[in-house]
């Protein structure tokens, strides 16, 4: 489904990425985990498209096609989803406005229909179920006075809703207190499949209890330094980072 | 140029002692210029450039043309440059022409309204009347020359009435400089609100000048949506003359190619526990300017007022500008005055985060002005004005306003 070759990235001029390669097949669930500072987030960002952030070599390959490529629209629109570390507040648009309309361009991309008011309002009382949430909170401004917990519920709430192929999950662990991220893995596996593909991006294996991934990698200065089974990630809580020297 | 043709125009015409006295202000005085400190960023230079005539032709005006512009409002009185066309007919409405009516000024342009227009139409609404539906004013304007339309209205709102109306100037014609003084008297107890829809074409400029006078326990609302037209000035003037007096301003600016808006906003708070909110928000494209100048007085015996103002702007290109002022003058000590004024950008990381979730450019920048600007839209409480909103909103931002 993904495949990352050597690849390497830059934020003006300083580079943070420096050759990653990574592989995740259909169904897979990979977690990247690594100290501050390592790279986490600069992939993600450059995986959903962020312009921020200038490729300077190699390739990421999605489904075939060549993913840099793509607007960032575009890659949504082929089922890459990213759930944000930080997700941007804004005023005056409603939660169900926003995925109604992301839903929708999507069908647009594709020459289908808008969704019908019918079938949205099934899907939506469906994913508020599955995620514990009130549906009042569908009225509401997208993130606007959310706490921290409230906004990452919500990027699980629109990955459910927009049912992406791909989907890296950016510490969206962080901010959780400890039912909020049961809620949360909850969702998350069930939206799991054969067909679609995860990315955990973490610094601690606490999700990973939750939700288990198939491979654990080890990002450091920008590169995998070492990938494993679920065990690197206990051997790394108990031992910290240090045992990467 | 222009001077000296309305110097030729009233040699033929009567004019009353107070037109006499108003025409030699004006004279003595001219147009205003940049030197004027309320005019320093705008000029009328190329405005007046043109050769305008001040005499009206007439022309055809059919339901069709009516139709194409109306909202749609039950009550409609249609003006064709300047002259009545038709009036509803309403219990408790009167509407009559007048030639000659002295009215509060504030610019030398009003002073020449007065002198030489023909046609002042005074609108009373009896005491106490509940109008159903809004009155919904079209001025029809259509010229063989280029022209230099006055209009001139009074509008009396009797004691606990309750009044809504919609304006709209519909130039079919030449270059036309549209020069309109408005006077509202809102009396004790009454409620007044106007919709002033500036959806011009290129060939029209206009200066609206509009002064309200309130008396005790009254409001006044008045909503300004400024979409085209290739010069706009806006004189609004809220005088509040007893306690307990209410006055909204609401307004929505969005301009392209390289067309200009000047808001000029002034609230004389006389009196004690009294309410002024005023809100206006700016989207400027291609090689726009906008001026906006909010000013707010506080008399020395106006204790309790609460006075709210801000003014946010976005631009959308680099060629774009905005000169934005508030003004405050409070003499009053136990008052509560707030202002804000903000020049922005669409947010970058907004922008990304809404394409992210498979929304294109276009659409993500339309959604994410609609959300700046709908803080005022909510304020709006007539179904046909809001529609209007969303439609000219949803055109100048390209997208559809099923989105909105």
């Amino acid at each position: 489904m993904l495949e990352i070759i050597n690849l390497k990235a830059q934020i003006e001029d300083k580079t943070i990425l420096n050759g990653v390669n990574l592989k995740v097949n259909k169904g897979e669930v990979h977690a990247i985990m690594g100290p501050n500072g390592s790279g986490k987030s600069t992939l993600s960002s450059v995986i959903a498209g962020n312009e921020d952030y200038e490729v300077s070599s190699g390739s990421i390959t999605y489904e075939g096609d060549d993913l840099l490529e793509m607007a960032p629209e575009e890659r949504s629109h082929r089922g890459v989803f990213l759930s944000f570390q930080y997700p941007v507040e804004i005023p005056g648009l409603s939660v169900s406005n926003f995925i109604k309309t992301a839903i929708n361009e999507k069908r647009k991309a594709f020459g289908q229909e808008n969704i019908s008011a019918k079938e949205l309002l099934q899907l939506f009382k469906e994913k508020c179920e599955l995620l514990n949430i009130d549906k009042e909170y569908l009225s509401r401004s997208l993130n606007e006075g959310f706490s921290g917990g409230e906004k990452k519920r919500n990027e699980i709430f629109q990955m459910a809703m927009m049912e992406p192929k791909l989907s890296i999950l950016d510490e969206t662990d962080s901010g959780l207190d400890i039912d909020a991220l049961k809620i949360v893995a909850n969702g998350v596996n069930s939206l799991k499949s054969s067909s679609n593909s995860i990315i955990l991006i973490t610094h601690y294996q606490r999700l990973l209890n939750y939700i288990v991934p198939d491979f654990v990698h080890i990002l450091k200065d920008g590169k995998i330094v070492m990938s494993g089974d679920k065990s690197l990630a206990h051997k790394l809580e108990k031992e910290g980072y240090s045992f990467l020297n | 140029m222009l001077i000296e043709e309305i110097k030729k125009y009233v040699i033929n015409t009567d004019l009353s002692s107070t037109q006499k006295k108003s025409l030699n202000y004006f004279l003595e005085n001219g147009f205003p210029t940049t030197k004027d400190e309320d005019w320093k960023y705008t000029s009328l230079k190329k405005v007046l450039k043109r050769k305008y005539c001040l005499k009206s032709s007439d022309f055809e005006l059919n339901d069709e043309m009516i139709q194409q512009y109306s909202l749609g409002f039950k009550h409609k009185l249609i003006f064709k440059n300047g002259k009545i066309f038709s009036e509803p007919k309403i219990s408790g409405v009167s509407i009559k022409q007048t030639s000659d009516l002295c009215m509060p000024k504030n610019s030398t342009l009003c002073y020449l309204n007065e002198a030489i227009c023909k046609n002042t139409y005074e609108i009373k609404f009896d005491k106490n009347l509940n109008l159903d539906n809004p009155i919904e004013i079209l001025h029809f304007i259509n010229n063989n020359n280029d022209y230099f339309l006055q209009l001139r209205t009074k509008i009396t709102c009797g004691s606990g009435s309750n009044v809504k109306l919609v304006e709209r100037f519909c130039n079919i014609g030449k270059n036309t400089l549209i020069n309109s003084c408005m006077h509202a008297d809102v009396k004790r107890n009454s409620f007044f609100e106007i919709s002033k829809l500036q959806s011009y074409n290129d060939n029209t400029h206009t200066i609206d000048n509009t002064l309200i006078d309130q008396d005790r326990d009254s409001t006044a609302n008045v909503h300004t949506f400024s979409f085209d037209g290739s010069f706009i000035r806006n004189n609004l003037n809220f005088y509040q003359n007893n306690e307990n007096c209410t006055s909204n301003m609401n307004g929505i600016t969005i301009i392209d190619k390289s067309n200009f808006v000047d808001h000029h906003t002034f609230v004389d708070h006389k009196f004690q526990n009294c309410l002024s909110n005023e809100s206006y928000k700016g989207v400027y494209f291609d090689n726009t300017k906008g001026v906006f100048n909010g000013k707010i007085m506080v008399r020395p015996d106006a204790q309790k007022i609460n006075a709210f103002q801000s003014n946010n702007n976005l631009l959308f290109s680099d060629s774009a500008s905005i000169k934005t002022k508030p003004q405050l003058e409070i003499y009053a000590d136990d008052v509560k005055c707030s202002h804000g004024c903000t020049i922005g950008q669409i947010d970058k990381k907004s922008l990304f985060y809404m394409r992210s979730r498979g929304f294109s450019e276009k659409t993500a920048k339309g959604l994410l002005t609609f959300a700046f600007l709908i803080e005022v839209i909510e304020k709006l409480n007539t179904k046909e004005i809001v529609d209007y909103a969303k439609t000219e909103i949803a055109k100048k931002l390209s997208i559809e306003k099923d989105l909105l």
